[in-house]
């Protein structure tokens, strides 16, 4: 989970993490406790790393809020990279206020913001205390898990935006996008479940308490008046668990009816009313008890299976698509004048200024002279790509490097990006898709008990017509399959946890059966599999001599990065000299004469040469160097991606069971390290996100069950299009596409097992239902032959439940642990 | 045996209003999160002491039951 | 609004802290003393205030009410203002609380061993002082829900939560226990009688341990724990389930205490369920803390205070495991009336309750002096010493209890009593005894240890009475955007609106208690030949009461053979429909008195009064002289009859004239017949009265044809 937590927190923390631990005190900031430089800002005896840092930490002091340094160690969020350039004028706008603003009447609002930079305990009292720094402020309350700060601040004495960049000076920048504004879920259904177990629990307690001198009472020394009393408290207690707690089940039962279906609630709500009505005869005539306990008991039971069942990851978004990315608003450059225009109006021939790391929202030509962007959330790879005055920038680019201005040449909603999300399958339903295997059980089970009920009724009506309604009634109420109801929220659940705790986490337990269905893997593009950069590089082209190896070296020794750092590694063997004249154009290449020869390494626009052949492409991970002798092209290098670890292992188990697909966008220069691993006809290559959407289709069309795994938003269409999207991805709680499950990166050899019990995990359940079966056909043996007192009864809808509920969890466990999971 | 009638009645009573409370509790919000309070209150004291040393410990344990 | 400067009030913390040290000191001594006195009787001096009987209930006064009552109120104040960020509703009312109870506490530690007791466990005050706690906790209730109401944090932690639990159902027991009709300033008798009167009373007891020594402490817990540990609670979830499901079924787990009572077999069932059902709740919290200290054992290595709390907490642990254990009827039949209780409940008062406390006060000390604590190895000291007293007072008790069990019930081949004299089950303990009054004055070291370290904490730093705070007031709470206009609004968040709701509730709960219990007379099975006690008889049991005789003798024969063998036909319901209050007792360091009646002479009983070990060699019973000599009171008895009339007993009309010629008459009869015996009394020595009261017990049933009433 920690490094979930840094994710969270995006790379700056990381860094304050790492530093706030390592780097000794006095030469590591202040406030955010990176490492500084003697140059440093400085004050008294403290260094900070920048003047960010700087203020912050006096802003903090000066308003008694020193507290923030003793609770945790430097736990400020560093503000080097923050340019402190985010502009938020936008909020000024009283429409984009509105709409912001959860609760506003002119001098009170409220407002719920996203942080994903909360981390630590510090975090929370800090933002708890801004009332400190900004007395406008009346209440700040912090939800940690979800990230949020929930603020509630004079209007009149504080606007919006103010309060937004006083959060970014602290370097707790929200994150506004186009989906900020949209509407929040509703909590309250959560507290309604909430109250309607309460309820139940408290009932079921009571009830029990009353019932229990009845069922203890053996020589009967319990007056009749204490058996009326007691009748008459449960029912007082039990009405409203029947009305209140029982409610829904009863609506999804109808529901379910009016469509023709039949719902696992059917033979539920029938039980239950069964149960009560058969009660109240019993102790309105006094001719006993009734079975209130059993029916709140069997509530109370249900709507733990309930909450159990709709436990998800609050922290987690499953259904992010670009908006969730996409800024609220863009600045519109028109002249020498600025101003902000919300995103969705940006229209065709605007003029719009991109800072360093913003997102393009709309297919742009580029205007600047170059710029570097960075697909990597649309793509899901890493490496920026240079683009040249002129060139057409995809929307959700991010710009990396300076400012850059861009000419729209087609309508947010028509771009290439968005419209991929606007086509049909992104409007596919994908909540809950409830068990079809309880649908299916439900169909036969309900059938069958109302046709023994009619049996019995019919057996017993020679007997008289009350002793023919109460066996029946009794036959309802036994065939409850309150234990047939536990078993898949809790075997699916536990199933879920394990899995939650490997780092695949799932939208919902309906997920568990997609994938122990699914009969196909897709992986979308070699990124999925590969992590860059780590294979080290490899030279395109003629063999280097010795000579032209030392040059090279010697002129890569010159430089820091990454790239230059491969190309020596692979040259280990080679000599260097020192080269003369050595320029270095930071992010493009570096220039030098070594033994008189001028050597280029760089990237191939400012090599300046175009692609001759498809081998030449450019691969989609960037990551190449020219090389030029005195002008003359020599070749490149390419950084190679290497399966990730373990990965290859897995796969191997995979193909017994399942037919693997690649589909990846690049070239098919990779496709020789995944032959290993793909069936050739399977590995496809130079795929665009239109075309990985319509194969799968093609595929489910072909009956074939999907389990899709990709990253990047490009992505999110196949996902949508899979019986099970997987995202996968290094960021999991900020960085993933709509998808059913979101799996970590080094997670994604555990595959084999996640399937693995997903599958173990059916097989548990239908050994549930047989359980449950028996104690029902136990049950229906008394009902049937008129025997079933309420002391059984109370002691059979328990004994089944938890026989049943322990069951699920112990054997999902112990599946876990075949399956190396736990 | 009338004495547990009032001993039943008052429990009854006590446990009713206690139901009550329940119904306030989760209808006011109360435990919409159930991970911040408890770490709000280990930091949430003005009167921090000298030397009463706050540990990283906080942060650490943060990370463990979130993601609910 | 802006923001709002306060101040925690911590002078009535520091107060509260001050008691709980000085009280726990006194109880504790009282205990030791009490723990020499049952196998040195003449560690009384042979002063009757100094006797057994009435320093016990003295002994668990002290450490119930005031050592735990006291350090509730410090960790409550303490952590209750800081909780609500807000001060104390009313100074005032801090004040009454605090002097209030330690007036309680003062006239109980006067009145008991004066012998003003109502003879009921834990409650044994009388009215006057009844009416002084309901009124100091009513003040503590509207302060504390006062404090609740002006917080300036939305939520309210799950501490505040414990915290209302015990306030509310403290209340609630209390009254219903102590309905009682008073004969004078400092008389009364409870309403109820025998078999009904015992229920009420244990239903009280065992809920006073829950609420009073349980709930309280698991809010401090959830405080203090995590405070200490700076780390949050392991799971918060967990805390506010297992806290509900605490306070759903906790109230109902009271008649085990009644297992082969007379009480109907139902509702001793009924106890024993919900006991066993309470294993999962209580240990929810005990695995709580433990777990939130898990992360932090290279600190509970160094830090007393963190080794205070494990141990606490384990303790707590073992506790609610065998209390449950105890309550099965099996377990029950061998431990009841032993001193395995004696270590079970102590295993609970020293180690969860005390060593909680002493943790909270080396925590909260040198906080409330702003300095640090005087010395850590002295803490460290006290902390051994008192694990080791536990460990030497538990141990040898366990042991008693489990020979007395086991010896009680042991017969020899041909089927006799293997001890038929209850004496030697007696000295074969008194060895035990000796080492748990050694253990125990372990402990007490241990709390003059912290005494000298807290004070010197003190003196090393400076009291700030009001430690300023700032916090900005509650905004009144916003309706989100979603919610229906409607529907709900009402109920949200407005305290005033829920009291409304729970009034209601309240209401329909009166009905339900009231409706029946008119409709319903008591149906309790009457045997006619059990008659009320006669005057002189009635005088003689309130003596008996006064002494505290109950403390060791019990009066409710068990239908096992060995318990029939031994002192004769079993109790039956029907017998005590006349005992206001009942006499049940719950230990038997002395034998079972309910049929003592008729066994022996009067002279057996006035010698062994006057010295027990001329009659019976080597008992550690007391001898009570001063019964020989002083006079019998009877300016009361006329009143006594017609309260008894009152509350059921059917004595004829205006018998009142009657009952001090009768009483003369009876009492006369026995000094004749002690004269025989060459013993020359006063027919009006209390002697007397009590010789009859102990010649009636248990004889009804055998009387024949005797006409009730008179």
């Amino acid at each position: 989970m920690n490094r979930f937590e840094d994710a969270e927190g995006g790379e700056t923390l990381e860094g304050t993490t790492i530093a706030g631990v390592e780097a000794s005190p006095e030469l590591s900031c202040a406030h955010c406790g990176d490492p500084c430089r003697e140059s440093d800002p400085k004050l008294g005896e403290k260094y900070f790393c920048c003047h960010g840092c700087l203020t912050v930490y006096r802003m903090l002091t000066e308003h008694k809020l020193g507290n923030y340094y003793q609770l945790n160690a430097q736990p400020g969020l560093s503000l080097r990279q923050h340019s402190g350039s985010e502009k938020f004028e936008f909020l000024d706008d009283p429409e984009t206020a509105r709409r912001l603003l959860d609760f506003s009447d002119g001098k009170l609002a409220r407002v719920q913001l996203y942080v994903p930079q909360v981390y630590c305990s510090s975090c929370i009292w800090l933002l708890e205390n801004l009332y400190r720094l900004q007395p406008a402020v009346l209440e700040s309350k912090v939800d940690f898990v979800k990230k949020e700060i929930a603020i509630s601040f004079r209007e009149d004495k504080l606007t919006l935006r103010e309060l937004v960049e006083l959060l970014a000076s602290l370097g707790y920048t929200p994150s506004l996008t186009l989906d900020t504004t949209e509407k929040k879920p509703d909590r309250r259904i959560g507290r309604r479940l909430l109250l309607q177990t309460g309820l139940a629990g408290f009932a079921f307690a009571n009830i029990m308490l009353l019932s229990f001198p009845d069922y203890l009472d053996t020589v009967g020394a319990i007056g009749s008046e204490f058996t009326r009393f007691f009748g008459v408290v449960s029912l007082v207690l039990a009405t409203p668990v029947f009305l209140y707690s029982a409610a829904d089940f009863f609506k999804t039962a109808w529901g379910s009816l009016r469509r023709r279906q039949m719902h696992l609630d059917v033979p539920i709500s029938l039980g239950i009313i069964a149960l009560f009505a058969r009660s109240i005869y019993d102790i309105v005539t006094a001719t006993g008890t009734g079975f209130l306990d059993s029916m709140s008991g069997l509530v109370f039971f249900l709507l733990i299976g309930r909450i159990i069942q709709t436990r998800t990851y609050r922290a987690l978004s499953f259904d992010r698509d670009y908006k969730s990315y996409f800024p609220l608003y863009v600045t519109r450059v028109s002249g020498d004048t600025t101003q902000q225009v919300a995103a969705t109006n940006v229209t065709v021939g605007d003029r719009i200024a991109v800072r360093n790391g913003e997102l393009v929202v709309a297919d742009a030509i580029l205007i600047s002279s170059e710029a570097s962007i960075d697909y990597s959330f649309v793509s899901g790879e890493a490496e920026p790509v240079r683009r040249k005055s002129g060139d057409l920038v995809y929307a959700g680019g991010r710009v990396s490097g300076d400012r850059v201005e861009l000419e729209v040449v087609k309508d947010v909603s028509q771009s290439y990006l968005v419209s991929l999300w606007n086509s049909q399958q992104f409007k596919r339903e994908r909540e809950s898709k409830a068990s079809q295997l309880a649908e299916s059980v439900a169909r036969y089970f309900t059938a069958g008990v109302l046709l023994l009920a009619a049996i019995t009724f019919a057996a017993w009506f020679p007997q008289g017509l009350n002793s023919a309604l109460l066996t029946a009634t009794a036959v309802l109420i036994v065939a409850c399959p309150c234990a047939l109801a536990l078993t898949i929220p809790f075997t699916y659940g536990t199933a879920m946890q394990v899995m939650g705790a490997r780092e695949l986490y799932l939208r919902n337990q309906g997920v568990v059966e997609g994938l122990a269905k699914a009969d196909t893997i897709v992986f979308d593009k070699t990124g999925t599999l590969t992590v860059g950069g780590s294979g080290g590089v490899e030279f395109e082209g003629e063999a280097l001599t010795a000579r032209e190896r030392h040059l090279i070296k010697s002129l890569a020794l010159q430089s820091i990065h990454p790239m230059s750092r491969q190309i020596v590694e692979m040259l280990d063997h080679a000599t260097a000299s020192i080269p003369q004249g050595v320029t270095e154009n930071p992010g493009r290449g570096i220039l030098g004469r070594v033994a008189n020869v001028e050597v280029k390494i760089g990237s191939r626009e400012w090599i300046g040469t175009e692609p001759g052949n498809a081998a030449d492409a450019a691969p989609e991970s960037g990551g190449e160097a020219w090389v030029t002798f005195d002008g003359v092209i020599r070749g490149r290098f390419v950084m190679r991606s290497q399966v990730r670890p373990d990965v290859g292992q897995s796969l191997s188990t995979m193909r017994n069971t399942h037919s693997l697909w690649l589909l990846s966008g690049d070239g098919d220069r990779e496709k020789a390290r995944f032959t290993d691993y793909f069936e050739d006809d399977k590995l496809i290559f130079r795929q665009s996100p239109q075309q990985k959407l319509d194969f799968m289709d093609r595929l489910r069309s072909g009956g074939k069950r999907l389990i899709m795994l990709g990253d990047g938003l490009n992505d999110a269409g196949a996902l949508a299009a899979s019986d099970v999207g997987i995202a996968v991805s290094d960021r999991v709680a900020s960085f993933t596409p709509a998808s059913d499950a979101i799996l970590a990166g080094e997670s994604l050899w555990r595959m084999p097992a996640f399937i693995g019990l997903s599958k173990r995990a059916i097989k548990i359940v239908v050994a549930g239902f047989i359980i449950s079966f028996v104690y029902n056909f136990v049950g229906l043996y008394f009902a049937v032959t008129g025997q079933l007192s309420p002391l059984l009864a109370a002691i059979l809808m328990p004994l089944s439940s938890v026989t049943v509920v322990g069951f699920a969890v112990a054997a999902t466990r112990l599946a876990a642990k075949r399956e190396g999971l736990i | 045996m009338s004495a547990i009638f009032l001993l039943i009645g008052a429990s009854l009573l006590v446990a009713v209003g206690f139901l009550a409370l329940f119904v306030w509790a989760v209808r006011s919000g109360q435990y919409e999160d159930t991970v911040t309070p408890s770490m709000r209150m280990v930091v949430d004291d003005d009167g921090a002491v000298p030397g009463g040393q706050h540990g990283a410990s906080v942060q650490r344990k943060d990370s463990s039951n979130n993601l609910e | 609004m802006e923001v709002e400067q306060f101040s925690y009030d911590n002078k009535i913390v520091r107060y509260f802290t001050y008691a709980t040290a000085l009280w726990g000191a006194v109880g504790m001594l009282v205990g030791v003393i009490v723990a020499l006195q049952i196998f040195i009787p003449e560690a009384n001096f042979g002063i009757s205030w100094l006797t057994y009987g009435r320093l016990r209930p003295l002994h668990t006064n002290a450490v119930i009410f005031a050592f735990v009552g006291n350090g509730i109120f410090a960790g409550v104040y303490y952590s209750l203002q800081r909780l609500c960020k807000a001060r104390m509703w009313s100074d005032l009312l801090s004040k009454l609380h605090f002097w209030g109870w330690q007036l309680i506490i003062v006239s109980a530690a006067i009145t008991l061993p004066l012998g003003y007791t109502t003879s009921k466990e834990y409650a044994e005050l009388e009215w006057p002082i009844d009416i002084l706690i309901a009124l100091v906790w009513v003040i503590f209730t509207v302060n504390m829900f006062g404090t609740i109401f002006k917080r300036r944090e939305r939520h309210m932690y799950v501490a505040i939560w414990f915290y209302i639990a015990t306030v509310v159902t403290v209340a609630m027991l209390h009254i219903v226990n102590s309905i009682e009709f008073p004969l004078s300033l400092m008389k009364s008798y409870p309403v109820y009688a025998g078999v009904q009167d015992a229920l009420v009373q244990w239903w009280y007891g065992h809920n006073a341990v829950a609420f009073f020594l349980t709930t309280p402490y698991l809010g401090l817990m959830y405080y203090f724990v995590p405070k200490a540990a700076n780390r949050p609670i392991f799971s918060y979830r967990l805390s506010i389930i297992h806290f509900w499901a605490l306070i759903f079924i906790y109230i109902w787990a009271g008649p085990h205490h009644l297992l082969y009572t007379s009480l109907p077999d139902w509702a001793q069932s009924l106890g024993t369920v919900f006991s066993i059902m309470l294993i999962a709740p209580s240990w929810g919290g005990m695995i709580n803390g433990l777990l939130t200290l898990r992360g932090a054992w290279d600190r509970v290595r160094t830090d007393p205070i963190l080794k205070f709390f494990v141990v606490a907490i384990t303790a707590y642990g073992m506790a609610t495991f065998e209390g449950p254990m105890l309550s099965i009827k099996s377990v029950n039949a061998i431990s009841h009336y032993t001193s395995w209780t004696i270590a079970h409940v102590h295993v609970g008062a020293l180690g969860w309750n005390g060593l909680l406390t002493f943790g909270m006060l080396y925590w909260m000390v040198p906080r409330l002096f702003k300095t640090k604590l005087y010395s850590v190895k002295l803490a460290n000291l006290h902390f051994w010493i008192s694990t080791l007293g536990i460990a030497f007072y538990a141990i040898p008790m366990y042991f008693a209890g489990w020979m007395e069990g086991l010896l009680w019930k042991q017969f020899t081949p041909e089927g006799f009593l293997q001890y038929p004299n209850f004496l030697e089950i007696v000295t074969q303990i008194i060895p035990m005894y000796a080492i748990r009054a050694f253990g125990g004055a372990l402990y007490l070291s241990g709390v003059f240890v912290m005494a000298y370290n807290l004070i010197k904490t003190m003196k090393s730093g400076v009291a700030e009475d009001n430690e300023a705070a700032e916090a900005p007031a509650l905004p009144k709470k916003y309706h989100e955007k979603e919610v229906h206009p409607y529907r709900h609004r009402w109920l949200e968040a407005k305290p005033a609106q829920f009291i409304v709701l729970t009034f209601i509730a309240v209401a329909i709960g009166g009905l339900i208690e009231f409706i029946p219990t008119f409709m319903v007379k008591s149906n309790v099975p009457t045997i006619a030949s059990v008659r009320p006690y006669t005057p002189l008889e009635l005088e003689g049991r309130d003596i008996y009461i006064r002494e505290g005789c109950n403390n060791c003798h019990s009066q409710m024969i068990r239908p096992f053979r060995s318990e029939t063998e031994r002192y004769g036909e079993y109790s039956k319901v029907g017998e005590f429909v006349y005992d206001h209050p009942f006499l049940w007792g719950s230990k038997r360091t002395g034998p079972d008195l309910h049929r003592i009646g008729g066994k022996y002479p009067d002279a057996w009983h006035y010698q062994h009064m006057e010295d027990p070990r001329s009659m019976s060699p080597g008992s550690v019973m007391p001898p009570y002289p001063w019964l020989l000599t002083s006079k019998l009171d009877t300016s009361h008895t006329r009143d006594k009859i017609s309260l008894m009339r009152s509350l059921g007993a059917p004595y004829s009309d205006g018998y009142e004239e009657q009952a001090m010629a009768d009483l003369q008459e009876q009492a006369e009869g026995i000094s004749k017949g002690l004269e025989e015996a060459k013993i020359i009394t006063d027919w009006d020595s209390e002697i007397v009265a009590l010789i009859a009261y102990l010649q009636r017990l248990g004889t009804d049933i055998k009387v024949e044809g005797a006409q009730a009433g008179l």
